[in-house]
């Protein structure tokens, strides 16, 4: 396990830690279920405030922060044990998809793979799914070129 | 957000759908507990579900299909449960429930055109998905479940009848509904299956549509 939390994990950048996050999206996180027991337990124990604070967000929790803070609403949030997925709203009742799979031959702890699934999501494909959002021209090359293989 | 407001958010949340702004339902199975014991003050039990949704997720994918729930469910929330002030819920996959009281019955009926076309845009493709809606009234002595099967009856109907449509159910509306047979062919192994009036309908179906074999 990465035991600094703002180690980067083969080059992408880790979740971020909870204190990063602001009081109330933490307590609506504990409503919505995106922490884990452990955390809520933490939390009810009334576990000190800095031990909270240098825990990595979970992921769910991390990615929803970031697409928040990119203006970006997210629809939907899909996981599988090597990929994430998410269905956000980029502009009104318009939609995008956006998938990050871990290839086969990378083997890491439970945390490092959510780190990893994090850092490959918002550094490598979202600003790929971004660029075509906001080219449509290339948008439609890419469709073209998709038909005429 | 304090950690009273958390709660209330947490007790919220049990009750929420989680594609949707509508309840969920668990919190249909609690109204449902007072509509059999005489308790409700809902007495129109509506149901509705996508039309062709089925092919809707295998032309655009899962994840449009979900888009189409939830923006099906914003409008559930926006134009029947925050103007008519009905209760809303996903029972599972693309089936929705209303419920009413017959006071608001009028007001629901001129809601239903809303949902002949709800389109979104997705991966800069424009799509479009509907829904049709069938209802039944309490009699009083009638469960919720036989109500329930009722107005998806209703639906079955309203969806032939075209997108955006409501239908009452009646006696007449069961006799005429179209049934589902199937009958799997042990010649070629193929499941044949149709949907034929509830009235026309035949015990079982008498040759194989593939390969001929009589049943």
């Amino acid at each position: 396990m990465n035991s600094d939390p703002t180690e980067k994990i083969l080059g992408l950048p880790p979740r971020p830690v909870l204190g990063d996050a602001a009081t109330g999206a933490i307590l609506g996180a504990v409503a919505l279920g995106f922490l884990t027991n452990d955390w809520k337990a933490a939390l009810a124990g009334g576990a000190g405030g800095a031990i909270l604070a240098n825990q990595k967000q979970p992921l769910e929790f991390a990615v929803r922060e970031y697409f928040r803070q990119k203006g970006l609403e997210v629809a939907f949030f899909y996981r599988a044990p090597r990929a994430v997925k998410v269905t956000f709203s980029y502009a009104p009742n318009a939609f995008w998809t956006v998938e990050t799979v871990m290839p086969d031959n990378l083997d890491l702890s439970d945390d490092d793979r959510d780190d990893w699934l994090y850092g490959s999501l918002i550094v490598s494909a979202l600003p790929k799914v971004l660029r075509l959002i906001n080219n449509p021209r290339r948008n439609e090359l890419n469709r073209s070129n998709r038909t005429t293989k | 957000m304090n950690l009273t407001e958390a709660i209330e958010q947490l007790n919220r949340v049990a009750f929420t759908d989680d594609k949707t702004p509508l309840e969920n339902a668990l919190a249909l199975n609690k109204e449902v507990i007072l509509i059999d014991a005489g308790r409700s003050k809902f007495d129109v039990i509506v149901f509705g579900d996508l039309n062709e949704f089925k092919l809707f997720n295998t032309n655009h994918s899962h994840e449009a299909g979900d888009l189409a729930i939830r923006k099906v469910g914003e409008i559930i929330q926006a134009e029947l449960v925050a103007l008519i002030k009905a209760r809303a819920f996903r029972q599972s996959g693309d089936e929705f429930v209303i419920l009413l009281n017959q006071s608001q019955l009028k007001k629901f009926l001129s809601k239903t055109s809303s949902f002949a076309s709800v389109t979104f845009s997705y991966k800069k493709k424009s799509l479009e998905t509907k829904m049709s809606f069938g209802y039944a009234v309490s009699d009083g002595k009638t469960s919720f479940s036989d109500l329930l099967e009722h107005a998806e009856t209703a639906c079955l109907t309203a969806k032939n009848e075209g997108d955006g449509t409501c239908v009452k159910w009646t006696e007449e509306i069961e006799f005429d509904a179209l049934i589902e047979k199937r009958q799997n062919c042990r010649n070629c192994r193929s499941v044949n299956k149709c949907y034929i009036p509830k009235r026309l309908s035949p015990e079982k179906l008498k040759v194989c549509s593939f390969c001929g074999e009589k049943f």
